[in-house]
């Protein structure tokens, strides 16, 4: 199979550039080793649009930060996908750590962030009154989205324009025969193309070995998190955030409010040998708790639902510093057309309008001609959801389609028709982490207690899917081994 | 469904069902019963095996009987019912949306509101067990239904975290579906569930119940690959140095039931984590004529007693849509409901010294009397001696293959006389192949034209009734 480009990576940043480049005639294809997009970091991060002052200046991280973010209102509405301004507050304990929000005001305004003031006292408990900590830097910019719904609509974007997507397809060998790429991936399939972009985020650097020697390494950084039940909207409406650790891994154990109104408890930061060790641990959940309370003590009035951790691709360049590198966006030197986005961590969400926007301007349009697609789509609709209907949209959802009154997910409020058309997505793909990613099903106060049989059902008898090839999202994560007629 | 009614009963398992029957026996009959499953029942559905019905009908049920011997009484009392309904919201002014497939949206008025919801289980991620997430984790009354209600086989080497009835009960249904079942663990130094289901579901097949110990890390990246475990002390802290590994692919918890109260959310009543809403003498919420009963308000050891809270709760409604001002002076301060007392008696060392001593706890009555060839506090207790020495035997419940509405369903179905425990599974193996034979496409599945059919396995023939 033969291609203008090839994608490597259905993340957040392998779709964004699968979109942009969709807008133009080309042949493209995406390879990821999952099932799914959003499988890896792009499913398991805060999920905050940040206002870019916790970046250095001058670096690529700040650049992108600040013109990713800045699209993010737009696009979230073309994608009909949440965007919640949330605003953000980065909260000192006392006095001592003022000079840090100073700091942190200072890199913002170089940045070119745009609504900071540090805040104190009786203002920051106007802003949220059951927050403790005497100052407080406001940024009245951040917002959050969500990460793995925003990472679905980019890639539906794309492959309504043509972008074809091919799952289960993990890259094994990459080699050049002149002016032309030919990639071997795990589903089988030899793809060729002129250009190869790398996008595989924690595994970037292992694509780059595939075809060149190279000193860079991705290190792998576990962050957990808690998920807390849904709360009212007044509860807590700000991003909380303490003073960043000095030591550069993250940005301290905050308290997030989420687009469908749960509460997010995370990141902790800890480097880990395996890039797939997605396990949280005792010791770092009871640290969460204890973080998260002292911000704010009423989030014990909350259920703790669930808990899970994402991997960030920290990247290391042998004699570098240890605590900051920024974004690796490169053509290699020797392989001319394979572009490789290593250490795509914090903000590489908020970033990654920017860098698709950065990676067809500076490395595509050079090699291959950017001829605007006359019929290419630039917005997507979202699948209907009864949650957020109104009693009249609902009364006439559920007249046309009664399936829209059968419901499947009771904590979250979700249909049969909506569990439906995630079955019946675009891209293809049919897992439980599929219907979990797009619909919200399975991710309420049940952990899928009530809904899983249903959707089980559906997927075996509705889709005639076999026990076998019915898993959550990785070959062999089945459910059901057998059923009895 | 009509715009308006005197009652509206969200909740159709024991004691949703039971307070419509008492709200007609009252004299009311401006009832509406909502359930948003397809049948009536609730849970009672999935909970195939005995032990039902002793106070209300007199007889041991099956959970499927006890529930169709409730819906045939509600079907006798005439009050409206809506089924696969999900009521959406509840107003502080009792405005309900519901929506269901048959009647699509719906606002209702009611002057009063019984919400019988039910409970959810508690889960894995409640207990904030560490390690990763691969398939293969459920928690029991989730694998419960898959089982019984869907006939899916779930994996085959099984763990039971807690000693909760419904953990106990699976343990055995899994023996019974030919599942090897590793152990059973509990955190406490005591049992949770009831001494007749320790004794039928785990010491009939020699299941290993190991107390004061608790999962503490699951294992596997895709499908479970095993489970460490810890000790604990009286305290529940952890011992250092009991770790200990047990593969397994398939993981069950039944560690604790919550109350599912999460539709008064919108009628402004927010429970707090581990604690139950508050609700005044006559079972009234804090919001008013939102009454709450059965396991929304805590959850009840049997079926039997949520019912008769759904009765008492339909009296006290009777009362105040007849007279608001006599209702409320009957009425003392609102107070969260104390639950019952935890009973400790069933300890390790209990268990160990009726083994060292070859006595036996009596399960005829919950009493938990001990019993011996020496002589029993009654005679009940010494016949049930005498019987238990003869061997383990135990009616045998097990679900066949049928048709429901067009969609496969599973047909409970039970033993007319007690069988070996050491045939259960060949027996059910037998059962299985027995019903693919036949090749029936009645609803009833495939013994569908009798009440009754017999069964062979090691040499006996057994009959068995379809419960359903």
């Amino acid at each position: 199979m033969s291609y203008d480009i090839l994608i490597i990576g259905g993340g957040v940043i392998g779709c964004a550039i699968a979109k942009e480049l969709s807008l133009y005639s080309l042949k493209i294809a995406l390879l990821e080793k999952e099932g799914d997009v959003a499988e890896g970091t792009s499913k398991a991060n805060s999920g905050v649009v940040h206002a870019g002052f916790n970046v250095k200046t001058g670096s690529l991280k700040a650049r992108f930060n600040i013109e990713g973010a800045a699209r993010f209102p737009f696009l979230c509405e073309e994608l009909g996908v949440p965007y919640r301004l949330t605003k953000k507050l980065v909260v000192a304990k006392d006095k001592s750590e003022l000079p840090y929000l100073e700091k942190l005001l200072e890199q913002g305004k170089r940045n070119g962030s745009q609504g900071l003031s540090i805040i104190a006292g009786s203002a920051i408990r106007a802003v949220e009154p059951d927050i403790r900590g005497e100052f407080a830097l406001y940024s009245e910019k951040t917002a959050v989205i969500a990460p793995a719904e925003f990472t679905i609509a980019l890639a539906e974007l794309a492959h309504a324009n043509g972008v074809e997507f091919h799952f289960n397809a993990e890259v094994r060998a990459i080699r050049r025969i002149g002016q032309i790429y030919e990639v071997s991936a795990g589903d089988g399939s030899v793809y060729s193309a002129a250009m190869v972009i790398n996008a595989a985020g924690l595994y970037s650097d292992k694509i780059l070995s595939l075809i060149e020697p190279h000193d860079r390494s991705i290190h792998p950084c576990r962050g957990e998190y808690f998920v807390l039940d849904r709360v009212d909207a007044n509860f807590l409406r700000t991003a909380v955030y303490p003073v960043p650790p000095a030591d550069g891994r993250g940005l301290g154990i905050h308290i997030t409010p989420t687009t469908e109104g749960n509460i997010i408890i995370g990141p902790s930061a800890e480097y880990i040998n395996e890039r797939d060790d997605l396990a949280t641990t005792k010791p770092v959940m009871e640290t969460l708790k204890r973080e998260a309370l002292e911000l704010m003590p009423k989030l014990r009035d909350v259920a703790f639902i669930r808990s899970y951790a994402g991997i960030r691709a920290k990247l290391f360049v042998a004699g570098g510093s240890s605590n900051f590198e920024d974004f690796v966006i490169e053509e290699s030197r020797i392989n001319p057309g394979f572009v490789s986005l290593i250490g795509i961590e914090s903000p590489g969400l908020t970033s990654a309008p920017a860098i698709a926007a950065h990676v067809a301007r500076e490395f595509v349009a050079p090699r291959l001609a950017l001829v605007p697609n006359p019929k290419a789509l630039t917005t997507r609709r979202a699948a209907p959801r009864i949650a957020d209907m109104s009693a009249g949209e609902l009364s006439r959802a559920c007249e046309a389609n009664p399936e829209f009154a059968e419901i499947v997910c009771r904590c979250n409020h979700i249909s049969k028709a909506e569990v439906r058309a995630a079955l019946d997505n675009p891209l293809g793909t049919r897992t439980l982490s599929a219907i979990k990613k797009r619909t919200r099903a399975m991710m309420g106060r049940c952990q899928s207690g009530f809904c899983l049989p249903k959707i089980l059902e559906t997927m075996l008898e509705d889709y005639g899917m076999s026990p076998e090839s019915l898993v959550f999202n990785a070959q062999g994560s089945t459910v059901v081994v057998d059923y009895e007629a | 469904m009509k715009p308006n009614y005197d009652c509206v009963i969200v909740g159709g398992g024991p004691a949703g069902m039971a307070a419509a029957i008492a709200m007609k026996r009252l004299g009311i009959s401006d009832v509406l019963l909502l359930d948003r499953n397809p049948r009536l029942g609730g849970i009672l559905n999935q909970c195939i095996h005995p032990g039902f019905g002793l106070s209300r009908y007199g007889k041991d049920l099956t959970g499927p009987e006890y529930a169709r011997a409730l819906e045939g009484e509600f079907a006798a009392a005439a009050i409206d019912r809506a089924l696969g309904a999900m009521v959406l919201e509840i107003s502080p002014s009792r405005k309900l949306k519901v929506i269901s497939p048959g009647e699509g949206f719906a606002e209702i008025s009611a002057r009063s509101v019984i919400v019988a919801t039910g409970c959810r289980e508690r889960t894995r991620e409640n207990l904030e067990i560490a390690g990763s997430r691969p398939t293969g984790v459920f928690t029991a009354g989730q694998a419960q239904n898959l089982i019984n209600l869907k006939g899916y086989r779930l994996g085959q080497r099984v763990i039971i975290q807690g000693s909760g009835d419904i953990g106990l009960i699976m343990a055995r249904r899994l023996r019974i579906e030919g599942y090897q079942v590793i152990s059973v663990f509990e955190r406490l130094p005591y049992l949770s569930g009831l001494v007749r289901n320790k004794v039928q579901c785990l010491d009939h097949f020699d299941i290993p119940l190991r107390f004061g110990t608790q999962i503490c890390e699951i294992v596997g990246k895709s499908r479970l690959e095993g489970v460490f475990t810890e000790k604990v002390d009286d305290e529940q802290r952890p011992i250092a140095g009991s770790r200990e590994f047990f593969p397994c692919d398939t993981v069950l918890f039944s560690v604790g039931l919550i109350p599912e109260v999460d539709i008064l959310k919108s009628a402004g009543l927010y429970p707090l984590p581990g604690r139950p809403i508050a609700v005044n003498s006559r079972f009234e919420t804090e919001a008013e004529g939102i009454f709450l009963c059965g396991n929304a308000l805590h959850i009840h050891d049997l079926a039997d007693n949520a019912a008769k809270e759904g009765e008492s709760v339909a009296h006290h409604v009777a009362h105040y849509l007849r007279s608001r001002e006599e209702y409320a002076t009957f009425v003392t301060q609102s107070k969260p409901y104390r639950p019952l007392p935890v009973n400790t008696r069933f300890n390790a060392a209990f268990f160990d010294a009726l083994e060292e001593s070859g006595q036996k706890v009596c399960i005829i009555c919950p009493k938990g009397c001990v019993v011996s060839a020496e002589g029993a506090p009654c005679p009940r207790g010494a016949a049930y001696f005498a019987e238990s020495e003869k061997g383990r035997y135990q009616t045998m419940t097990t679900t066949i293959g049928s048709v429901r509405g067009g969609s496969r369903a599973r047909l409970p179905i039970k033993s007319l006389e007690t069988v070996e425990v050491g045939n259960l599974a060949p027996m059910k193996k037998a059962i299985a192949l027995a019903a693919a034979e036949r090749t029936s496409q009645s609803p009833r599945g495939p013994f569908s034209s009798e009440a009754q059919f017999s069964a062979k396995a090691a040499g006996k023939d057994v009959r068995f009734s379809i419960c359903d």
